[in-house]
């Protein structure tokens, strides 16, 4: 078809104005006239942009590059500045291999949106930056692209991408995992794409992919593909067609507990041969029946049966130290319908839907991050914008929109989500461009605040950049600026700390208040595999060590400040109760840890049971609250000698001397149990740093030291305990 | 070349990363390097984004070949649209 000069009126009628303008010109890609219509059609509509006309746009300028004289015009359709000819720009800049150029076009196009689009946008700048051969800044777009990819398709494309930039870059990543996934069903379709996803949480992994419906027997089989893979976390994908559940089972309860138990014995293995953690998926409960609704009334129903073998592996998981992926609930988020194709399953044997994959492989991927001890620890909140309507220092008590009205209502409702954060171990901060006064005064006199002052662990309201703020936060918290994930209703300040800081995580929050709960739920961000009574003191542990630290400025020396603490310590043998608390602190404790052994709580029960072997908790109280199970030490009995296993500390109670207390433990049970000494092993990571001379400092000898930086040390059993002075300590670890 | 030939080369294009691929109706999986059973599902995935349509069972066992997959195409895009 002719193109007409410029865009004709009806395009504005249409869904997608861009994309009618690009069926217009059809295969005319680079006369003067079909120019004309997309100059002009870019600068009117090229400020809406969707994933599927971005799609469009591309194809079009790739066509249109193989044109003379592309270069020159990219140029020209750059400068209209509209989002959208931002990107056409780029894509034809790209291929003309000006990938530098392109590469500024992206980065300077506005932020159109924080879904698909922006994903795209960050594909393509990672892309260019990458054939531009800056390998440097490839590594943070590509993470954030992972972060908002909405689609298999993009996904796939950032794994190229990936494998790509492995290939010329060390893109450097928090931790690295061998994934096993394997279940029923042909799992190639997805589990790949979990390589993206981890890289958005900035996990490097290796993936083994199962064959179909092999699981069982390439778990239990010792010369498997997978033995030889040796995995460090296996992903269990069964599908609830696999169960073999009949409309109406004749005994529920059996049914349940077969399914159960053998998939109990599937874990075991896998937790005892490869010292694998273990991800189970749960069983969507699915919505086409013969018995219609009442599947889940009778007794016998498969809609009642997969409930009953839901809330069941919640608990067989619990105790056996496995976690599961809430496959039932992403289903229904997804929606049925959608996130399963009868067509599909019998044609393919695919399962989820395609459309499902980004959502399965990031809630994945998040509890991969969970199972690598990698929680995220505490929000940090803006206030203006962001937890109400308005600005205090301006608008004042009366003016700030917070509860009342609807706009009100939302921001009260994100209090709520907030301090649910908190109630399950989540401190919150506060990190605001406000007079503090101005800032406190909402939290201590606003009728309608559900946060209250004293629900914030650290409260930074005062005029400096916010990056130096975020700093000072970790600082006093002592978390790594890492487990920050800070919340912003200000793009300009998101992207200063993104630059600034990427370590922190900085998710994009919708322009609705009514939806910051469920855009930061979207992130998994505090996804964790357990949840302990300690987790839920723990806001208020973190909020009681600023106030210590308060102390401590005002004490003139150490012994003074500890005594004024009035600790009391309990060193205790492990014991069932605190069993999951014990597992919980050796699998995620980095800092204050000697070697960072993890372990499973199959392996931590048959420690207790071990007469060779010395097991201690530490629990610690002082003056401001309970810090409740914050330190392990583990030692077995080798010959004459007791050699430390595991030794760490919950990074909220160090500089306190508690290590002395629990060395002196271990030493008087040597001394009564006729050990003549005690051997002692450090094992360097990237962050357990501090432990680095911790024998040396309690008069350890070296005996060995190894290449890798690990480090062997002894100690002779001293005769008699040091006098403890400034706190009270019940041992009952040492043996009697 | 019809507007659905160019979407469809397009397509195989950005599928298998390839800009001189040339669509012939007798092109099958032996014709184009990775093209196997599992790329298979995938590219009918990647079909059904791009075309916005779902393909039904019997649509999916005749689409073995370039020449089959534009036949389905053709015929759904003329009683879908």
């Amino acid at each position: 078809m002719a193109a007409t000069a410029h865009a004709p009126v009806f395009l504005d009628s249409l869904d997608d104005p861009i994309r009618g303008a690009l069926a217009l010109l059809s295969d005319d890609v680079a006369g003067e006239n079909a120019l004309l219509l997309l100059q002009d059609a870019l600068s009117r509509y090229g400020s809406r942009l969707g994933p599927k006309t971005m799609h469009a746009l591309a194809r079009h300028a790739k066509s249109a590059a193989l044109a003379a004289g592309a270069a020159v015009r990219a140029e020209q359709i750059r400068a209209i500045g509209m989002p959208a000819a931002q990107w056409y720009a780029a894509a034809m800049l790209e291929s003309v291999g000006s990938f530098e150029a392109a590469a500024e076009a992206l980065d300077a196009m506005d932020d159109v949106s924080w879904g698909e689009e922006r994903a795209l946008r960050l594909e393509a700048l990672a892309r260019n930056r990458l054939r531009a051969g800056q390998v440097a800044r490839v590594g943070l777009p590509l993470r954030y692209a992972a972060r908002a990819a909405q689609t298999r398709q993009t996904l796939v494309s950032l794994d190229r991408l990936l494998t790509q930039a492995r290939q010329s870059a060390d893109l450097p990543v928090k931790a690295r995992r061998r994934i096993a996934v394997l279940g029923s069903g042909v799992l190639d379709f997805w589990a790949g794409l979990l390589r993206p996803a981890l890289f958005g949480f900035d996990i490097g992994c290796e993936i083994l992919t199962g064959e179909y419906d092999q699981y069982q027997q390439e778990i239990l089989d010792p010369s498997s593909r997978l033995a030889k893979f040796r995995p460090e976390i296996v992903v269990l994908a069964v599908n609830w067609r696999s169960l073999g559940l009949l409309d109406e089972t004749a005994d529920p309860a059996k049914t349940v507990s077969n399914v159960i138990n053998g998939m109990a014995g599937l874990w075991r293995t896998c937790q005892h041969r490869y010292r694998a953690a273990v991800i189970q998926m749960n069983f969507e409960i699915p919505e086409v029946d013969p018995f219609g609704r009442l599947s889940a009334a009778s007794p016998g129903g498969r809609a009642r049966v997969i409930q009953k073998l839901n809330l069941e592996l919640w608990d067989a998981a619990q105790q056996l130290g496995i976690a599961v992926l809430d496959v039932e609930q992403l289903a229904a988020a997804t929606g049925k319908r959608h996130w399963s194709d009868p067509g599909m399953w019998i044609a393919a044997k695919q399962y989820p839907t395609t459309d499902a994959v980004p959502l399965l492989t990031r809630n994945l991927a998040a509890l991969v991050r969970a199972v690598c001890g990698l929680t995220s620890k505490c929000a940090v909140l803006d206030l203006d914008g962001t937890l109400w309507g308005g600005v205090i220092g301006e608008d004042g008590l009366d003016g700030i929109r917070l509860g009342g009205d609807a706009e009100g209502e939302a921001y009260t409702a994100f209090h709520q989500y907030l301090l649910g954060l908190r109630r399950r171990g989540i401190p919150l901060a506060v990190c605001s461009k406000n007079n503090e006064d101005d800032a406190r005064s909402v939290f201590r006199r606003h009728p309608e605040t559900v946060l209250k002052d004293d629900d914030f662990a650290v409260f930074l309201a005062n005029w400096e950049p916010k990056p130096a703020n975020l700093r000072n936060i970790a600082a006093m918290l002592n978390v790594g600026l890492d487990s920050l994930v800070f919340l912003d209703d200000n793009p300009v300040e998101r992207n200063l700390v993104r630059q600034e800081l990427p370590e922190v995580e900085v998710p994009e929050l919708p322009d609705d208040p009514a939806r910051y709960a469920e855009a930061l739920h979207a992130t998994y961000l505090f996804e964790s595999l357990s949840l302990t009574d300690e987790d839920r003191r723990r806001a208020d542990t973190y909020r009681d060590n600023v106030l210590r630290t308060e102390l401590a400025a005002g004490s003139t020396n150490l012994d003074e400040y500890l005594v004024s603490l009035r600790m009391k310590v309990d060193l205790r043998p492990f014991d069932e109760t605190n069993l999951p608390r014990i597992v919980q602190l050796i699998n995620k404790t980095n800092q204050f840890s000697v070697t960072t052994r993890r372990t499973t709580a199959s392996e931590v029960a048959a420690w207790m049971q071990d007469p060779a072997c010395y097991t201690q908790f530490m629990r610690l109280r002082d003056r401001f609250g309970d810090s409740g199970v914050t330190g392990v030490m583990v030692a077995v009995r080798d010959g004459e000698r007791l050699r430390i296993v595991n030794w760490l500390m919950s990074c909220r109670v160090l500089g306190r001397r508690i290590e002395n207390l629990m060395l002196a433990s271990l030493m008087r049970h040597a001394r009564r149990a006729g050990a003549a000494a005690v051997i002692g092993e450090y094992l360097p990571t990237a962050k357990n740093g501090q432990t680095a001379d911790l024998f040396d400092r309690f008069g350890f000898e070296r005996i060995e030291e190894r290449e890798d930086g690990g480090r062997l040390y002894r100690a002779a059993v001293p005769a008699e305990d040091e006098p403890v002075t400034w706190c009270d300590v019940t041992d009952t670890a040492a043996a009697g | 070349m019809t507007p659905t030939d160019q979407r469809l080369q397009a397509v195989f294009r950005e599928f298998f990363d390839d800009d001189s691929l040339q669509l012939r109706d007798g092109m099958t999986f032996s014709d184009i390097e990775g093209w196997d059973s599992l790329a298979h599902m995938n590219l009918i995935n990647a079909l059904e984004a791009e075309f916005g349509l779902k393909f039904s069972v019997r649509e999916l066992m005749r689409m073995k070949s370039v020449g089959t997959i534009r036949q389905v195409l053709t015929a759904k895009a003329s009683s879908h649209v």
